[in-house]
């Protein structure tokens, strides 16, 4: 829906209203709306949805409808005008409407997990706030004070372990049922209510208690855990400003940012931060965009281009126009992605509930076996065996292992998120270090996606004359080739002159007469139809494309007049983000329709394998042939490459700061930087070696004190003293990862090739 | 559980995302691709008035529109928060 301001409209009699076959889609609509935009002299371009028109004002001394028509079959689409309609009102959607909800704080739905979960605490909640932290204080108080009534009058202190144990076990109680009825009736949980309930039926309430305890010590430290990792988040949501400048007639108004409705205007002075999400209608500025996508170089904005609430505007006058409302702007959107990614169980903490599913049966059998084999086979003391058990099923408890891995994870979705790598759960963190392949986009992806004039040629004219003829032919088009060579003409500041007639030619070029001369700028093969090209001139297309450009021939009638080489280059860092990630052992192959001389020299220069000049359906194809292969991640634009993102097992999003890329992808980058790829692959790896250390610290530390138990040289106390050392441990080694920093440093020289010498 | 239809075209990444935001939110939806489909498009044009997919509807309520502009109705149309 284009909410474009009207500017004062030529006298036009009466808008054109086209049918357009092929435009069925949200984003085939943004595609139109946008090509149509760039067009000199079109004014007022509505789109309705209702009858899949275009709707538009032309001024037809400036592009005529031949070329808008030619643009629109360029792109794929049919059009067909309209008898002269009243002009097809888009029925704007329903005003946003902000009542009834409650924006207070996440309604996070609470997942019954079979297993561990925990809740989340508001940011900025003491420990001893939350409730797990209530628990263990309360549990500590009675614990102390049976412990101090043990020198006083140990009938009250039986009762004051007994209450500790009871207090601390019935949330675990509670969560064991659940699981029960879940059909997981082996859960972490019922071990360790097991074993407190069984410690005090044998009148061991302080075993118990101490046990039940540290459990709970263990479960509130991860809970640290995890708000240490979300304060850094939140931290961001605070950057957005409080204020803004609304626009009113001449004026400005100070309003909260937070009543900012959609559709308004906002003025954002030099030094102050954005407050709302936007497109810049006036003005041009460098915005440090780090709250938002952790880059912290500025990047230079101007008019049409889109802002992120938070960001700092650093030298110019900005008015904006506001898309979002404060709870739905990127960074709201980031956090809340963040938080929920953070609460989704990731396959290696499920590792937990599967490991427990067979460890929690087996301890409890080894703890029957010990209490009822000696016994009855042996004649043993039925109360000295019925303790060894228990104490069995107590040492059992796993305190350290259930905190091992939600730790890991929360810390690292947290350190990436401040680095602009955004994860959008533990699942696909885990996935993506392991992925044998990883397939990139061309456009957009692995180049910037703005073709870029290399190389002018002249034959008998010099190089500014060639560009100045060929940009006026170019002005009317919207083609991605043609905007190079207007954007060459006016990055040298040539002026260009007017052109009459201009026409479009679909697949082959396009003509016009500029200062009464009839020009044409062409395919290399389509000129050859025409007017053999002199050797020096087909000498060069043919070293141009083999250099990966696109080369293009300018004629006047059938002589050539020169030729022009235009590259989409690869972006800088592109080579350098290969070669990492071939360090580390991943395949990389790039996946483009372009034709296969292009798409193979620029994949040599970038040194990964090709497939080029394929359909939508081809990727798709080749997608699930290398899933086959044993795991592939897709990178793209999360636009044009939705569908292959989805199928690959994990789908990363480059620039990814736009709705549909952040619900579509697994993972987005923030920063247009190819090195993210190779930095989520390293802190994939990271994480997971840092919770396989814990792991084997948690279950190495219980198998050591388990022996020496049974055997008599440590007793029950030794046992859950360690396992609390372990679990400071592991806590301790999972925050290390909230200091990961990518490896990513090294800097190579961007890669252009030398410009042709004919 | 509402009733939710979801008119789709191929290659369309709006589709897929409001694809993956109702299955995010266990909504179970019904999924009619129009291209190509004279039957489905002219349901789709009965039901919603509308010619461009992505398509929502939820009981009675139709969405229509960029995948931007539907998230936050289509969120609160199945109780969720925006």
């Amino acid at each position: 829906m284009t909410s474009r301001p009207q500017a004062d409209l030529p006298d036009i009699p009466q808008p054109l209203t086209y049918f357009v076959d092929g435009m069925d889609c949200a984003s085939c609509v943004v595609k139109v709306e946008r090509m149509v935009d760039t067009l000199p002299g079109t004014e007022g371009v509505k789109t309705s949805f209702t009858k899949q028109t275009l709707t538009l004002h032309l001024d037809e001394h400036q592009t005529s409808r031949a070329t808008l028509e030619k643009n629109l079959k360029a792109l794929g689409y049919t059009p067909s005008l309209l008898r002269q309609s009243p002009p097809a009102v888009t029925t704007p959607p329903e005003a946003h409407d902000h009542a009834g909800h409650d924006h207070t704080g996440h309604d996070h739905a609470e997942h019954e997990h079979a297993g561990h979960t925990h809740e989340v605490a508001p940011a900025g909640t003491p420990w001893y706030r939350t409730g797990q932290g209530r628990l263990v204080v309360t549990s500590g108080i009675l614990l102390l004070a049976a412990w101090l009534f043990g020198f006083i009058e140990p009938r009250f202190a039986t009762a004051g372990y007994i209450a500790a144990t009871l207090l601390g076990v019935w949330p675990l109680a509670k969560k064991a049922v659940a699981s029960a009825r879940l059909g997981d009736p082996f859960s972490i949980n019922m071990l360790v209510s097991l074993a407190a309930i069984g410690a005090v039926a044998i009148g061991e309430a302080p075993e118990g208690a101490v046990v039940v305890f540290f459990f709970a010590i263990g479960e509130l430290l991860e809970g640290v855990a995890a708000g240490r990792a979300r304060a850094g988040i939140q931290a961001l949501a605070a950057l957005a400003p409080k204020t803004a400048l609304l626009v009113e007639g001449t004026g400005t108004r100070e309003v909260p940012a937070d009543q900012l409705q959609v559709g308004q205007t906002v003025q954002v002075n030099p030094g102050a931060r954005v407050p709302a999400d936007g497109t810049i209608l006036r003005g041009t500025s460098s915005l440090d965009d780090s709250p938002v996508t952790g880059e912290s170089v500025p990047v230079t904005k101007s008019a049409g281009d889109m802002v992120f609430a938070g960001s700092i505007n650093t030298d110019g006058t900005l008015t904006i126009q506001v898309e979002k409302a404060a709870n739905d702007n990127t960074i709201a959107r980031i956090i809340h992605l963040v938080e929920e990614a953070e609460s989704n169980k990731a396959p290696t903490a499920r590792f937990i509930d599967r490991f427990s599913r067979w460890y929690t049966p087996g301890v409890v059998l080894v703890s029957a076996l010990v209490i009822l084999v000696p016994p009855l086979a042996f004649g043993g003391a039925w109360h000295d065996w019925l303790y060894k058990g228990i104490s069995l099923l107590l040492i059992g408890c796993p305190c350290a292992l259930v905190l091992s891995v939600p730790a890991s994870i929360t810390s690292a979705i947290s350190a990436g998120t401040r680095r602009g790598l955004l994860i959008k759960g533990g699942g696909a963190l885990e996935t993506i270090g392991s992925v044998k392949t990883i397939a990139f986009d061309k456009t957009g992806t692995l180049t910037a996606g703005k073709p870029k004039v290399t190389d002018v040629l002249g034959q008998g004219l010099d190089r500014a004359e060639v560009l100045r003829l060929a940009a006026a032919v170019e002005s009317g088009s919207s083609h991605p080739l043609a905007k190079a060579i207007t954007q060459a003409a006016q990055e040298s500041q040539i002026t260009v002159p007017p052109a009459t007639d201009a026409q479009a030619l679909p697949g082959r070029g396009a003509t016009a007469t500029v200062e009464g001369r009839a020009l044409s700028v062409t395919s290399p093969r389509h000129a050859a139809t025409l007017a053999p090209l002199s050797a020096a001139l087909s000498g060069a297309v043919t070293s141009f494309e083999e250099q990966g450009r696109t080369a293009v021939v300018l004629l006047e009638g059938q002589t050539p007049l020169g030729v022009i080489a235009i590259r989409d280059e690869p972006r800088p860092d592109a080579r350098a983000a290969l070669a990492q990630l071939h360090g580390l052992g991943v395949k990389t192959v790039m996946l483009t329709g372009d034709n296969a001389r292009t798409g193979q020299a620029i994949a040599r220069d970038l040194g990964l394998d090709v497939q080029a000049e394929l359909l939508p359906e081809d990727k798709l194809r080749l997608i699930g042939e290398l899933k086959a292969q044993g795991g592939v991640a897709m990178v793209g634009d999360g636009i044009n490459d939705a569908p292959a993102l989805a199928q690959s097992d994990v789908g990363i999003a480059m620039g990814g700061g736009t709705d549909v890329a952040l619900e579509t992808a697994d993972a987005a980058l923030l920063q247009e930087r190819v090195t993210g790829v190779a930095d989520l692959v390293a802190l994939s790896r990271a994480t997971m070696g840092n919770i396989k250390v814990n792991i084997a610290f948690a279950l190495g530390l219980k198998a050591i004190f388990l022996v020496t138990t049974l055997l008599g040289y440590t007793n029950l106390w030794m046992a859950i003293l360690a396992d609390t050392g372990a679990t400071a441990l592991v806590t301790a080694n999972a925050l290390r990862l909230l200091r990961w920093k990518s490896q990513a440093t090294t800097k190579t020289p961007p890669i252009a090739p030398a410009p042709h010498t004919a | 559980m509402p009733d939710i239809t979801l008119y789709t075209v191929p290659q369309c990444a709006d589709c897929e995302a409001i694809k993956r935001l109702l299955q995010h939110e266990d909504a179970p939806f019904t999924e009619k691709n129009v291209r190509g489909d004279p039957q489905a498009l002219a349901e789709m044009q009965r039901r919603a008035d509308v010619r461009i997919a992505p398509v929502t509807i939820i009981d009675d309520q139709v969405f229509y529109g960029p995948f931007s502009d539907q998230r936050h109705r289509i969120l609160a149309a199945l109780g969720k928060r925006t």
